[in-house]
């Protein structure tokens, strides 16, 4: 039960720090493999990361251009990965998985319910991060390369429900910005 | 004196597992229902994963409303701890609400610390008893900064996950554990109970804590992301398994 750290000082994780941690966490077995198993490990892990980094990009530019056009509306935007995205990223992962030495070391099946879940979770938590420092600190864009939003307005309906949600408060308001969110419905 | 954190499920965690104090089912959001002005509710369609004790939440339901009842002849009735006062066509049905606080890389106490001295209440494992709650971690907990707010952040659990190996059961979280434009300086964090499900001899009975994980990181004005562990029975964040 580690906890894996992603740190990054003065603004958002870039594109390619998002692409190699992500790359880790689909490979997490390499750190324990050793000869040519490791070097074959670290090589996937490699490929993993260079063709992910413009999925990232991608994935920055479709945050920051809903968030230029929409503003705050954005932030009511489903909070599960994006499921064309994240199923066009899972299509690559399991392609240079079943071209590495690995392919028959694990059950496909199995093989891919992980990639899945590793894909789902860092897809959502990178559009998360774009909503979030908007919601937070009115900011878009890349990396350190961060502008305010013109018309951010940190009491806005939407970012005060972005944070019920996310930084709820109480008990009762993080329910409740559940259920208004799932349901589109606002509750007195 | 200096603290460290070491990573712990808190022995009264343990047993609360087996004494229904912690609901660990992930919300059902807008599930489609009948009710108008009565305790009594149809579901739309049968739906897996609503327990007694969840809360309610939707239009026209009063606060504090439970699950106080499943039909046992029917996979569609419910009965609710209060009235709705009009129709409700939408509720969302919520388990336990958990949250993640950090703690200060400059923590006074121990809170590795199981079998006395300071902060052994914290996390209480090896041969400490008690209850500890979010209390406990007192000044230890990284201020607030950024998008982080003292207390921490609300987590909601994903669905239990039984893989790897299918004889295990593992709890994870969907939320996305980040907090932006923060300057913080943390020796790990703290995963509690929020809600009130079990009495006890003293107050509080709310906040009781379940785990600490020990890690280390740093961001000035930053982005900082925890990833949760792969959600099965080797390396789940709270699991029952046979390894």
């Amino acid at each position: 039960m580690r906890m894996n750290v992603l740190c990054t000082s003065h603004g958002k994780h870039s594109d390619d720090k998002l692409a190699y941690a992500m790359a880790a966490d689909l490979v997490e077995n390499a750190a324990n493999l050793t000869g040519q198993d490791a070097l074959d490990m670290r090589k996937l892990e490699n490929q993993l990361g260079e063709m992910l980094a413009p999925h990232f990009r991608k994935l920055a530019n479709r945050e920051n251009d809903g968030l230029v056009k929409n503003g705050h509306d954005h932030l009511f935007q489903p909070l599960h990965a994006h499921p064309e995205h994240a199923a066009e990223i899972e299509a690559e992962v399991m392609k240079l998985y079943e071209a590495s030495p690995f392919c028959h070391t694990m059950d496909k099946e199995v093989a891919t319910a992980n990639v899945h879940n590793v894909v789902h979770k860092w897809v959502r938590d990178a559009q998360h991060m774009h909503r979030d420092w908007f919601a937070g600190h009115g900011m878009i864009g890349h990396h350190i390369d961060l502008v305010k939003h013109p018309d951010h307005d940190p009491n806005h309906e939407h970012v005060r429900r972005w944070f019920d949600l996310h930084q709820a408060p109480s008990y009762d308001a993080h329910r409740k910005a559940l259920h208004e969110h799932a349901a589109g419905e606002r509750i007195a | 004196m200096a603290g460290s954190v070491t990573t712990n499920l808190s022995n009264s965690w343990l047993a609360e597992v087996l004494s229904a104090g912690h609901c660990f089912l992930p919300p059902q959001s807008g599930v489609a229902v009948t009710a108008n002005t009565t305790t009594a509710v149809t579901l739309g369609s049968a739906t897996p994963g609503i327990a007694v004790g969840m809360a309610v939440t939707g239009t026209n339901v009063p606060a504090n409303c439970v699950v106080s009842n499943i039909s046992a002849a029917t996979a569609t009735s419910l009965t609710i701890s209060q009235a709705t006062t009009g129709a409700c066509s939408s509720m969302t049905f919520t388990g336990d609400v958990f949250k993640i606080a950090l703690i200060s890389s400059t923590l006074a106490g121990n809170v590795a610390y199981g079998a006395g001295g300071v902060g052994s209440l914290t996390t209480n494992y090896g041969s400490g008893s008690g209850t500890p709650t979010q209390a406990n971690l007192g000044t230890d907990e990284q201020s607030g900064t950024g998008t982080y707010s003292t207390g921490g952040l609300a987590l909601v659990p994903a669905a239990i996950a039984q893989t790897n190996p299918i004889n295990s059961a593992a709890v994870g979280y969907s939320t996305t554990i980040q907090w932006t434009g923060a300057t913080i300086n943390t020796a790990g964090a703290m995963i509690y109970n929020t809600t009130t499900r079990l009495t006890a001899a003293a107050a509080p009975q709310n906040n009781r804590v379940a785990g600490v994980f020990a890690f280390s990181g740093s961001v000035v004005s930053g982005t900082l992301t925890l990833t949760q562990p792969t959600q099965d029975g080797h390396t789940g964040l709270m699991r029952l398994s046979p390894n």
